[in-house]
């Protein structure tokens, strides 16, 4: 049972870094791709963006939309 | 030996933290060429009250704010304060491109970091973000994001590290 035990823990140990080597934290400074009006999802992303900014002004509101376009995530 | 091990590796990574610019903490020095073609040191600035801003053109609140940063500066040339503008962008068409739109133009140093070596070591939450500098080149004040309803503070903040000779 102990043997069972480490075995588990051992695959556990040696699994996890290469199921997570590909998570990380991607900076404020390093958003200039993500931030680009393309990586909106949407089939035509830049009039979507034109779309979704009449929406904000005939609303009075803004965001809820996505978060193209600018680096805090507030654009 | 296993529970040494592990509380090292709890305190390094709580400690991880603490490595980013805090108020009360010297500024990380800085060393470029401005788009001018001038040497600038951020060490070499101690005596002035330095505003540092880390932009990129595509960074919607940092184009919303770059109007107001021109107009803050041109304010107050006269004062010992100097603007540091720290753009991000890789290419150095969309930068000169949006800095070629703003009317007026900006006149303060603007440091082109392609590479974006400097946000790591000033560990920026978010793009925008800016730094007061004392003129003893202590950081005095982070501010991220930009609100146009926040220009008084920049103004308030400014004026408090103009009038603080004991620095």
């Amino acid at each position: 049972m102990k043997t069972v035990y480490r075995s588990i823990v051992l695959l556990l140990l040696i699994g996890a870094p290469a199921l997570f080597s590909g998570c990380t934290r991607v900076q404020p400074w390093e958003r200039e791709s993500l931030a680009d009006p393309i990586m909106i999802f949407d089939a035509n992303p830049i009039e979507k963006g034109i779309e979704e900014h009449h929406l904000d002004y005939r609303e009075g509101s803004a965001g809820g939309t996505g978060a193209q376009s600018g680096g805090c995530g507030c654009g | 030996m296993k529970t040494n091990i592990t509380a090292g590796w709890i305190i390094l990574l709580l400690a991880l933290p603490l490595y980013a610019v805090e108020v009360g903490q010297p500024a990380p020095d800085i060393n470029g060429v401005t788009l001018e073609g001038d040497t600038l040191q951020l060490s070499h600035l101690q005596g002035k009250v330095v505003l540092i801003d880390f932009w990129a053109s595509w960074c919607t609140p940092c184009k919303q704010a770059m109007p107001f940063f021109v107009e803050f500066y041109n304010r107050h040339q006269s004062d010992d304060f100097v603007l540091l503008s720290i753009n991000i962008d890789k290419k150095e068409k969309n930068m000169k491109t949006f800095l070629d739109s703003l009317e007026p133009a900006p006149t303060f140093p603007i440091l082109w970091d392609q590479q974006a070596t400097l946000p790591p070591r000033y560990e920026l939450a978010a793009m925008p973000t800016t730094y007061f500098i004392d003129k003893k080149g202590i950081v005095q004040s982070i501010h991220t994001g930009f609100n146009p309803s926040e220009k008084a503070e920049y103004e308030s903040t400014l004026q408090r590290l103009l009038k603080d000779d004991n620095q």
